[in-house]
Parts: C-alpha cells; structure tokens; sequence
C-alpha cells in the first residue's frame, strides 16, 4: 500500500531524514519510535505534505500513486490522514462544520454522493461513541480551548469520520493520561480493518500496549537502524535508546 | 523594670535554638547552614504586614502575633487523640502527620513498583535534600525550610502510572494546647510518569494552631501530576501553604484546592512552565467560615512558547467572612503562542462578607491569547 524508498529530507537545508525505506501492507500496524530529534515528527509531516519539509531524494508510493506529487488536500482525498502530534485551533469554525466539508470531499474523491446534514449527523453521533467525545466539543471552535486530551481525541474522531485508507498517528500518546490513552487506543482498533494501515510514532512503549503494532522500527539520525516485532518495544523501553546510539556508533566507526 | 512583653518572633527564635540544639554532631552541616541562613534572611525580612503587598487581606501576622506570643512545644504526640473518624477512607497509600510530625500508627505506607517514598522524621533527614529555593521567596516558606521538622519525598520513576493516588493527611489537633507544624514535603514524577497526591488538612481544637506547609513538586517530560488538595480548618486554625511545581516540556498538571473553614487559611502556589507544550490546570473553591480568612495566591510563569494554562476559582462567602483571590500569570517575552486563561467567580450571601479579588497577567510577549 505504502512504500518509502531512500527517502531523504531536509528543513531549511539541514538534512533530517537520510534514507528512510519502508513497506507497510494493508492490514498492517507499524510502529516508529525514536530518541528526541530523530526525525520521527518529520516523517510524519512529509508523507502528509507539509511545505516546510524539502524532499531531496527518494521516492514514496500509496496505492501505485507518486504519494509526493500530490498536494497535501489530494493525499488527503486519496485516503492519507495524520493526526498532528500538536493538533492547530482554527477559531470561528466549528468542529461539525470543518468535517462535514473534509467529509464530503473525500466522498466526492471516492465516487460517492456528498452526505446531507441529516446523514452526516446520523454518521457522527455513530462515530462519536468511539472516542467517547461529547456533542458540546463538537459545537464549539476546532481545538480552541480545548484540553490536550480533547484534542487528541478530536483527532481520532476525525479519523473515525473520513475512514483514511492509511492513518499516521504522531505522537498521539503525548499529554494524555492512562484513561484518555484507553480511549483513543480503543478508537483505533476499533477503525482497525484488512485494508487500511496505520503508522504509530511514538516515543513511548506505553500506548503500544495497547495498540498492538504488527512491526517496531526504531528511527535513529534520519534512518530505520532496527526493525523488529513488539518486544522490541519492551526492550526500547527498558533500556532507553542509549544501547541504539552506541550500536550505531560502533558500525560507523 | 516590667518584663519586655515577648512575640512571635522571640517564640520563632526559640523553636530555632532548640532546633540547633537538637543538631547535634550536624552543625556547619550544609543542612545546618542552610536552615542558618534561611533562619537569618527571615530574621532580616520579619513577618509581612499590612503594607505588603502580597499580604495587605491576610491578617496572618496580626493572628500570629496575639496568638503565638508565648508558645511552649506542641503536646506530646501520644497525648493527642486522634479521631479515627475524622480520617475518610481513603485508597492507596495513606502518609499522617499529626502536628507536623510523621504519625507511623496511622499511616498505610504502601510499596508499588517504581515509586519510592521517604519519611523524614528529624530535621537532619529531611534537609539532605537540596531544597529549590529560587522557585519561591516567600517568607514563609523561608520559615520552612528552617524550621521543617518532618516530610516526605516521594519519587516516581520514569513511565510509572499510579494506579491509586497517594494520599498525605494532615492533622492539626490543639485540643490539649497551642500547635505550630512545619512539615516540608517533596514530590518528582519522572518522565512519561503519571500520579495522584492529594494532601487533606484537618483542623480544629480550642486552641489556635499555625501549620506552616511547603510542597515542593516537578513534573520531568510528558509526566502527568495531578495534586488535589482539601482543607477543612477549624475556626482557631492559622495556616499556609506553599505549594511550587516546575514543569518540564510536554508535561500536564492538574491542581484542585477546595478550602472550607479555618480562621486564616492563605494558598501560595507558584507554577513554573519551563518547557515547551505543558498544560496547566489550575481550580479552586473556597468557603470561609464567619470571620474566617480564606486567600488564594496563584502564580503561573509562561517562560517559554506553546503552553496552556487554564484557572477557574470560585469562593463563595457569607456573614463576616472574607475570601482573597490574587491570579499572577506571567508570560515572557519568548512566550509566544501562549494561552493562558484565568476566572474568578465569588458569591457573597451578606453585605458584611468580603471578597477582595485582583487578576494579575503580565504579558510581554505579542502573539498570545490571555483573558481574565
């Protein structure tokens, strides 16, 4: 479904990403984790297309498609959905009103008759048992004043909302506590099915216990250095990510 | 000649030589010298007053000195009875201090993997900590830190989550005489770490009683603390706390401070957000009795960009009782992006009652929302 292939990046010249290569399959659940300053954030923001990320080399391949060729509302259109590790307020628009619109272009991308308000409400109170969020949020101004937790709900709901073909969760643990975590890990798994993926960054082993990811890889100084199943989160975890800097240290020397 | 009549301070200076007395073998300590010079610049500073600013609706001082002026020791620890009653159930770990001094009878010190937690029961222990003294320069909580008798520390280890809260209770009880209690505690949630300390006061006793509390607390990155604290004064206890948090990057901290009763109870909580994309709850409610004093003071330093901060008080007064709420937030010149909100609603039920309510935001920086 995805395929990243020497992916190299860079913001304002300073090379970040150098060399990323990646296959996620439909179904699958990926994990990538990371010390501080790997480029996990960076990943995130270039597959979803964000402008300040320079793509120097490399290609990135959704569904057969040149990923990096399309805007970042035609990723989204064709079913790329990243939930921002710091989701932006957009005051004066209403969270119903910002998903009716995401909604109905993406059914209009897919071939689909646009949802009137009816069904689109019909959809939304479906979907908003998910993520257990309440009606009131939903009235009020995107994200403006909202809680850390309620934003990173938000988000979720809005995944649950546009059924993204792939999903990038980015450091959506941060800033929740244990129950707010059950929820929006719970939410995921939940939209979890045969064809659609899910990229999780992390820098905790914590929400992968309860996202099971299928494959942890470990981002270090712009590149993949290990792969492996979950344990090896249980590993990051336990022992930090001292023993993966002085790996990689000792095969460059 | 009539004898000089004595004062709080003659009282403070003697606590501190009995103190020194007790350290034995630990004096030129660094804990000593560091007790010294505390016990000296509050020598320098003395009580605040009426015209200081921080303290112009806190009749602390005046309390403290009709009340104080020739305290002996607080009764013996097992001549006060404590009322198992007063104490709620309560889940988790249980830490009593009755008087300022650690109660071991009836606390339930509970051990759960990655959280360590240390009595201090004589001041020699309590001050091999370094205490974080530029966080607060509070007077009184300079008084602390030379007088703190016993405390606790507790640790979280990193990625640790609390499954129940921690609970500290203190007991103020001047049924069998004047009480004065220091206690100094210290909490650290380690990175990615979650927990509940939620701190009960209880007063009451014919007596007058002064508690004098510090809480020092620090949340490392993404660490969750959420400190809730309930205080039910008696009508002749005199307390304050001093609570400070500092915040590291993506970290959240939620505060709840529910007063009810005492007859001058005044809150000093100063939070520092010293890392990017932290949150900051802060609520309260505040019922004083008849001619009690309930006082809030909040601090909240936005020093660097990204952070929300979000402050609901609530008091509610009737007859002659008088509450305070003082809302400081700071933001910096490097703050931007920066949202700090802050309310403060009061109902007063008599003509007589007094709310004196003052919202402070001090904004250096131009791409913020702040409202008050």
């Amino acid at each position: 479904m995805l395929k990243i292939e020497n992916l190299k990046a860079s913001v304002e010249g300073t090379p970040i990403l150098r060399g990323i290569n990646l296959e996620v399959k439909p179904g699958e659940i990926h994990a990538i984790m990371g010390p501080n300053g790997s480029g996990k954030s960076t990943l995130a923001s270039v597959l979803a297309g964000r402008e300040e990320y320079e793509v120097d080399e490399g290609s990135v391949t959704f569904q057969g498609n040149d990923l990096l060729e399309l805007s970042p509302e035609d990723r989204a259109r064709a079913g790329v959905f990243l939930a921002f590790q710091y989701p932006v307020e957009i005051p004066g628009v209403s969270t119903t009103n910002f998903l009716k619109a995401a909604v109905n272009q993406v059914r209009t991308y897919r071939g689909l008759p646009e949802l009137d308000a009816v069904n689109f409400l019909k959809e939304m109170k479906e979907k908003m048992k998910i993520v257990e969020i309440d009606q009131a949020l939903l009235r009020r101004s995107l994200n403006e004043g909202f809680s850390g937790g309620e934003k990173k709900r938000n988000e979720i709901f809005q995944m649950a909302m546009l059924e993204p073909t792939l999903s990038i969760l980015d450091e959506t643990d941060s800033g929740l506590d244990i129950d707010a975590l059950r929820i929006v890990a719970n939410g995921v798994n939940t939209l979890k099915s045969k064809d659609k993926a899910t990229i999780v960054i992390t820098h905790y082993q914590r929400l992968l216990d309860y996202i099971i990811p299928d494959f942890v890889h470990v981002l270090y100084k712009g590149r993949l250095v290990k792969s492996g199943g979950k344990e090896l989160a249980h590993e990051l975890e336990k022992r930090g990510y001292d023993w993966i800097k002085e790996e990689q240290e000792q095969i460059s020397a | 000649m009539s004898k000089q009549k004595s004062t709080i301070l003659d009282v403070l200076q003697q606590q501190f030589a009995e103190l020194e007395k007790q350290m034995n073998g630990a004096t030129n300590s660094d804990a000593h010298l560091a007790r010294k010079s505390a016990f000296d610049s509050f020598k320098e500073v003395g009580l605040p007053n009426r015209k200081h600013e921080e303290y112009r609706y806190t009749p602390l001082s005046k309390e403290l000195n009709s009340h104080f002026e020739s305290f002996i020791a607080n009764p013996d620890l097992a001549e006060v009875s404590v009322d198992l009653d007063q104490l709620p159930d309560l889940n988790g770990c249980v830490i009593v201090f009755v008087n300022g001094s650690f109660h071991g009878p009836l606390s339930k010190i509970c051990l759960e993997q990655g959280v360590d937690i240390q009595v201090s029961a004589t001041q020699n222990e309590l001050m091999s900590n370094e205490p974080e003294v530029n966080v607060s320069s509070d007077v009184f909580s300079g008084l602390n830190l030379a007088l703190a008798s016993s405390g606790v520390e507790i640790k979280i280890a990193k990625g640790t989550v609390l499954k129940d809260p921690i609970n500290l209770v203190h007991i103020s009880n001047s049924k069998h005489g004047r009480v004065l209690a220091m206690p100094r505690h210290k909490i650290s949630v380690g990175e990615n770490a979650q927990a509940t300390i939620t701190e009960i006061f209880i007063g009451g006793g014919y007596h007058s009683s002064f508690t004098n509390s510090v809480m020092e607390t620090s949340i490392a990155p993404h660490g969750i603390l959420n400190h809730y604290k309930v205080g039910f004064d008696g009508e002749n206890d005199l307390r304050i706390d001093n609570t400070t948090c500092r915040q590291e990057r993506n970290s959240v901290l939620n505060t709840l401070n529910v007063n009810y009763g005492g007859k001058v109870v005044r809150n000093n909580l100063n939070i520092l957000v010293e890392g990017e994309h932290c949150e900051t709850n802060l609520d309260g409610l505040y019922i004083p009795i008849s001619d009690g004093n309930i006082d809030n003071h909040t601090v909240v330093d936005h020093k660097v960009p990204n952070c929300n901060s979000n402050e609901l008080y609530k008091g509610i007064m009737g007859e002659n009782a008088t509450g305070v709420f003082n809302g400081k937030v700071f933001v910096r010149q490097h703050a931007q992006k920066t949202n700090a909100f802050q309310s403060n609603k009061n109902i007063l039920l008599a003509d007589t009652a007094t709310i004196n309510t003052k919202p402070q935001l001090e904004i250096w920086a131009d791409d913020v929302k702040c409202s008050h």
